[in-house]
């Protein structure tokens, strides 16, 4: 019997905030992004489709589907023969032709997406070891939320920080300073933020930052 | 309280002193959780997270 190889997965979580907040939203707001079909910029020249959404466990409120990493160009620009280490002459160029809507360097990368809680859990090391950056798909889930939200909502994209590093902010022996910044919770967000949560929508707040200095040392 | 929010709703930038005297800076922002989680289906492109994961 074949011996099966155990391959490891890399994946990173992202709370998705709507407001107002519901689950019919949070739906609606996947398939908006899904129907959009646009590409965002996720890095230079990397971008980030979104490319098939399953809503067969809707019913356990469980949104799943995949997104491709690509490398777009434009075919316009300048080529470079780099056997000749000089411009492609105008002949050469002649020899170019990429059929339309095809890309190269296409990596797939799977998602789901817990409707209940918002959470959105999307691998970031997928099976033939293509890498995805949290922070970076941060910045681009927020411009596609952003594109395809719904009139008079707002979205934000959060991914979750890692605990051990807000355990070493913890355990500084002297804390210099700390900046902290902290987006709207969703409205169910449990234990111990409600006072969080309360303030900011007795204040009508989006962000909070919270700011602290510690005193010069004394010799 | 603010900090463990910004766990999951924003991040948090700080400079200080460590434990072992050292000076550092830490911005939580950089620092995505990450998990890993070893599969056997190598042959499959498609991985059901849900099997993986859960929404607690």
């Amino acid at each position: 019997m074949a011996r099966v190889r155990e391959k490891t997965i890399q994946a990173s979580k992202f709370n998705i905030v709507l407001t107002p907040h519901t689950s019919e939203k949070y739906i609606n707001l996947f398939n908006a992004a899904f129907v959009l079909q646009r590409s965002i910029q996720y890095h230079g020249s990397e971008h980030l489709l979104f490319a098939e959404i399953n809503t067969a466990k809707l019913s356990e409120n469980i949104i799943s589907g995949h997104f491709f990493l690509y490398t777009d160009f434009n075919i316009d620009l300048s080529w470079l023969n780099i056997e000749k280490r000089n411009y492609a002459s105008t002949d050469e160029l002649k020899s170019i032709y990429i059929p339309e809507g095809l890309r190269p360097n296409a990596r797939k990368f799977n998602f789901v997406f817990f409707v209940k809680n918002h959470l959105l859990v999307i691998e970031t090391r997928n099976q033939s070891g293509n890498q995805l950056n949290a922070t970076y798909l941060e910045s681009a889930l927020e411009k596609l939320f952003k594109l395809a939200k719904i009139v008079d909502d707002t979205v934000d994209v959060t991914s979750y920080k890692e605990s051990s590093k807000i355990q070493e902010i913890y355990n500084w022996k002297r804390l210099k300073s700390i900046s902290i910044y902290i987006k709207i919770p969703n409205p169910d967000t449990p234990s111990g933020e409600h006072d969080i949560e309360r303030d900011f929508r007795i204040r009508n707040q989006h962000t909070l930052k919270f700011e602290a200095k510690a005193l010069p040392k004394k010799i | 309280m603010y900090l463990m929010a910004s766990e999951r709703n924003g991040y948090a930038e700080a400079t200080g002193e460590f434990l072992d005297g050292f000076a550092r800076k830490i911005s939580t922002k950089t620092k995505p959780a990450q998990f890993r989680v070893p599969i056997q289906n190598e042959d499959d492109t498609t991985i059901d997270l849900r099997h993986y994961f859960s929404d607690d």
